[in-house]
């Protein structure tokens, strides 16, 4: 009995004592970082209007307030975040709570003159989850992406999140940055979004957009400084081993045609030798899937046509690759594969030659790439539509 | 403190007076019929429900019976006894009726299967008013005392408060022989013993206490009976009047005896080593000493097969924990750790909760209470009348209450799940300790969140772990940790590996084979 009197004095000494009630909260659901031309910070919130019951709606939870939109767009200017911040809790009636932001736009012209302070911010905040998406706007202001109305998702930044997560693209939050950026080696990236046209003639105005994650944004010293492009992307996460499943799709000479295949499974191997100084960097490129399009004079049936396939195939992929090693080596000089980092792990006492100067080092490189490319199955038909033997039978 | 309180209150509900006896010297048998007539007549001045029937055995002697309308079958009465008294062939010599008269009755002229003879005048009282048929002949000291129960009782019928799909379908009812047959039917054993007390000074109400021989936990049935028979009280109208006076802690919320109106629980408690105690006038037996678990276990975990018993077991402990806790998580992780809902469900919560004009502890508050008070007016309504009410209930706090913007649809929600919820558990009176400490759970997290809801948890557990059921820990076999109770704890294990007994209620002896 006396311990269960002690126990109900517990709750005393200590508790939760930040109870705020729900219509007093106003969720973060994105945010953007833009820099003004007089170099002063401009966050955007993105926050949703929740309406419900009370407004005639017959107690249906259901969005779009007086507005007719389900969410709203604050924006303010400050010296860092926290003084912008300020100034947007003066222009709202309800509390801010940023444990729900999704995703955090970086504008580019931001990008490209550092993002150092917004790390330390986003780092030291308990407010703020380190499980944020960073996503670096495209060519063009981060806010932008906040008013682009969504035809499906009710949230814009739900959009976002969506592409993130289904692993197409990069996609890199904040705890992935910073880590990256504490390794040795390896240079940070993060997904960057532009905004595109739903359909393909840019000409027909369409009323919304979409937004696309299709390229990388690399960093270096907190730096934008420059993009890897969708096919890039994907030699990159490939070679990183960041990549789940994917579409290969191209034209091949010898076999006259272009073949489309979906490759579930993916791997890769990086070996670093040393011939005296040089650095000899030989990536294999290892792929599992299945032949889904073969617009090719081929009997599907025959293992020598598809082992064909797959050998151009794996040709045309280990080209893609060598030429993003090459973008990287030549244009910025950035390991952006964790090449270094590899090294690091495996070799430790060769990294230690090759630590100082790694970026040069990079650069001045040796590549090879060899992609293997396995095909088990070559869908339900045997022989190609086009196939001139089928038509005879 | 508290216990010097507690310590202080109870003898005060007992009541301490001394039964009425009729003094000894007026307790004196007579042989005058008369005489006797006068002192009955007496007693049972103003009682218009006592018979007074005088008649002539064989013309020859005089002869009285006396008993309570109602309580007698008087066709039997007439069949038995007045008729083969009235116009007996036999000669009744002068010296019979001096010396073995009563014993020439019993034998040859009273066919009644239950009999004996008595000469005390308060045993005598005590005899009509259990429904006996009194017999006194003039110039005999003894009257016989014969047993013709009858009158209008309730029939067995199935259980109303306590249902299975499968299992046997009979409950107790209100007669006290009705009801130790149900349990004698279901245990063929002469080990199986029934003890009867009489209780309450006014009421007389006779008391069962059932139990079986070798498997019964001795202490626990010694204090029982000790305790039963320390109690002081004039009425005792139903079995939950035993159990408050003899349980060891009044004042927790969570019962320490099984109340039941199913004959098979109770057999089932009586082989774990339980002691049943049956009351004359109420169909609830109440069993002890009762565990956690045992309270969150039905009949069907044991008559269904394994894996469907064990699932619907999971589902039960599942349910309990709702009925205890979601409207406590609700509350706290919507006012206090809004980053603990996943992002689109907060979202709709927020729609739904704008507009509502109580913060989500009140609205909580609001809707648990109307909801009790629901399920209150429910029990008391007659029948014709619930109906209506269900759905004028149902329409006003689930539907209208929530287009008016009062509550948030979530909060209905959630309030009727826990409704619905609280009724997975199979015992009633365990259910209500659930549903008394939702409330300070709720107060808790609308105070502190989460961490209010674990202190609450705390606090019930340590109160959990030091109730104690006539000395068996009401944890068993959790804390303390017994390894072969553990098969049916959470979990129920095949039939055929439960060959052991709970060690902690009685005997740890072998369920098949000799002890």
């Amino acid at each position: 009995m006396r311990s269960l009197w002690l126990l109900l004095i517990v709750p005393l000494l200590s508790g939760c004592w930040d109870r705020v009630e729900m219509n007093d909260v106003s969720f973060f659901m994105a945010s953007a970082l833009d820099m003004t031309d007089k170099g002063e910070m401009k966050v955007s919130i993105q926050v949703p209007i929740p309406v419900g019951a009370g407004s005639g709606e017959g107690g249906k939870a259901s969005a779009g307030g007086s507005l007719g939109k389900t969410y709203f767009v604050v924006t303010s200017t400050g010296i860092n975040i926290h003084d912008a911040e300020r100034k947007i809790q003066n222009k709202m009636s309800r509390q801010f709570f940023k444990g729900h932001r999704r995703v955090v736009f970086v504008g580019e012209k931001f990008a490209r003159r550092g993002i150092k302070d917004v790390l330390d911010y986003y780092s030291r905040d308990p407010g703020s989850r380190l499980r944020t998406y960073i996503v670096v706007a495209k060519g063009g202001e981060a806010s932008k992406l906040l008013l682009n109305d969504h035809p499906i998702e009710r949230i814009p930044a739900e959009d976002v999140r969506e592409l993130e997560t289904s692993g197409t693209g990069t996609s890199v939050t904040f705890r992935d940055f910073l880590m990256t950026q504490a390794n040795e080696g390896i240079v940070p990236v993060m997904g960057a979004v532009e905004l595109f046209s739903p359909t393909v003639d840019s000409g027909n105005e369409e009323h919304f957009r979409l937004n696309s994650l299709s390229s990388t944004a690399v960093f270096k010293n907190y730096r934008l400084v420059g993009y890897l492009n969708d096919i890039e992307t994907r030699s990159m996460n490939w070679i990183k081993n960041k990549l789940d499943q994917t579409i290969v799709a191209e034209k091949l000479l010898r076999a006259g045609g272009n073949v489309g295949a979906v490759l579930n499974s993916t791997s890769s191997r990086i070996v670093t030798t040393f011939n005296g100084d040089k650095v000899l960097i030989h990536i294999v490129l290892n792929g599992t899937g299945v032949l889904n399009e073969a617009n090719v004079d081929m009997d599907m049936s025959n293992p020598k046509n598809i082992s064909d396939i797959e050998r151009e195939l794996g040709e045309a992929i280990a080209g893609q690759a060598l030429r993003t090693v090459k973008k990287a080596q030549t244009e910025w000089k950035a390991d952006v594969f964790g090449i270094g980092l590899q090294l690091h792990r495996f070799q430790p006492n060769a990294w230690k030659k090759v630590r100082g100067n790694w970026d040069e080092t990079f650069a001045g490189a040796e590549v090879s790439v060899k992609a293997n490319i396995k095909l088990h199955r070559a869908g339900i038909i045997t022989d190609s539509l086009t196939n001139e033997r089928t038509e005879a039978k | 403190m508290l216990r010097k309180l507690f310590g202080k209150i109870k003898p005060m509900n007992m009541y301490v007076e001394t039964p009425k006896q009729i003094p000894v010297e007026e307790d004196k048998p007579t042989t005058s019929l008369d005489e006797m007539t006068a002192k009955l007549k007496e007693i049972f001045n103003g009682c218009s429900d006592v018979v007074f029937r005088s008649f002539s055995i064989s013309g020859v002697v005089d002869g009285l019976l006396v008993y309570i309308e109602g309580l007698v079958d008087e066709k039997q009465l007439e069949e038995t006894i007045l008729k083969p008294l009235m116009t007996s062939d036999y000669y009744i010599s002068s010296k019979l009726i001096k010396e073995e008269f009563i014993t020439f009755l019993e034998k040859r002229l009273i066919a009644i299967g239950q009999m004996k003879r008595s000469s005390s005048l308060y045993q005598i009282e005590q005899e009509i008013l259990k429904g006996s048929v009194i017999l006194c002949v003039e110039g005999q000291s003894e009257s016989i005392v014969a047993s013709v129960p009858g009158g209008n009782v309730r029939s067995v019928e199935q259980p109303s408060t306590e249902n299975t799909v499968r299992g046997p379908r009979d409950s107790f009812t209100e007669l006290l022989n009705t009801n130790t047959s149900l349990i004698r039917r279901k245990i063929r054993s002469s080990r199986l013993k029934i003890d009867t007390i009489t209780v309450g000074d006014i009421t007389r109400t006779s008391i069962a206490i059932a139990y079986i021989h070798g498997i019964a936990n001795e202490s626990a049935l010694r204090e029982i009976k000790a305790r039963i028979q320390s109690m002081h009280t004039e009425e005792l109208l139903e079995s939950g009047n035993i159990e408050q006076f003899i349980e060891e802690k009044p004042f927790s919320p969570f019962p320490q005896f099984l109340a039941t109106e199913r004959p098979d629980y109770v057999v089932s408690a009586l082989l774990q080593g339980q002691v049943a105690i049956l009351t004359d006038g109420s169909p609830f037996v109440i069993s002890a000493p009762m565990t956690f678990w045992g309270f969150l276990q039905a009949g069907e975990d044991y008559y269904e097969r394994v894996v469907y018993a064990n699932l619907i077991r999971m589902i039960r402990f599942l349910f309990s924990m709702i009925a205890l806790l979601l409207p406590s998580l609700y509350v706290a992780l919507t006012t206090f750790h809004q980053q603990m809902i996943p992002t689109n469900l907060l979202l709709s919560i927020a729609a739904a909760r704008e507009g509502v004009p109580f913060p989500a502890l009140v609205e909580a508050l609001i809707m648990e209470i109307t909801f009790e008070g629901l399920r209150e007016a429910g029990v008391r309504l007659p029948k014709q009348v619930g109906q209506a009410v269900s759905i004028v209930g149902g329409l006003v706090v689930g539907q209208a209450a929530v287009q008016a913007g009062i509550v948030s649809a979530p909060m209905v929600i959630v309030v009727s799940l826990t409704g619905i919820a609280s009724f997975t558990i199979p015992r009633y009176n365990f259910s209500l300790a659930f549903r008394i400490l939702r409330f300070p759970l709720i107060l808790l997290a609308g105070i502190f969140g989460l961490y209010g809801i674990s202190v609450g948890l705390l606090a019930i557990l340590v109160h959990l772990s030091e109730l104690k059921s006539f000395g068996v820990p009401y944890l068993f076999p959790m804390a303390p940790v017994n390894l072969k109770g553990l098969k049916d704890a959470l979990f129920r294990a095949p039939v055929w590996t439960l060959y052991l007994r709970p060690q902690a209620v009685g005997h740890r002896s072998k369920r098949n084979g000799k002890d």
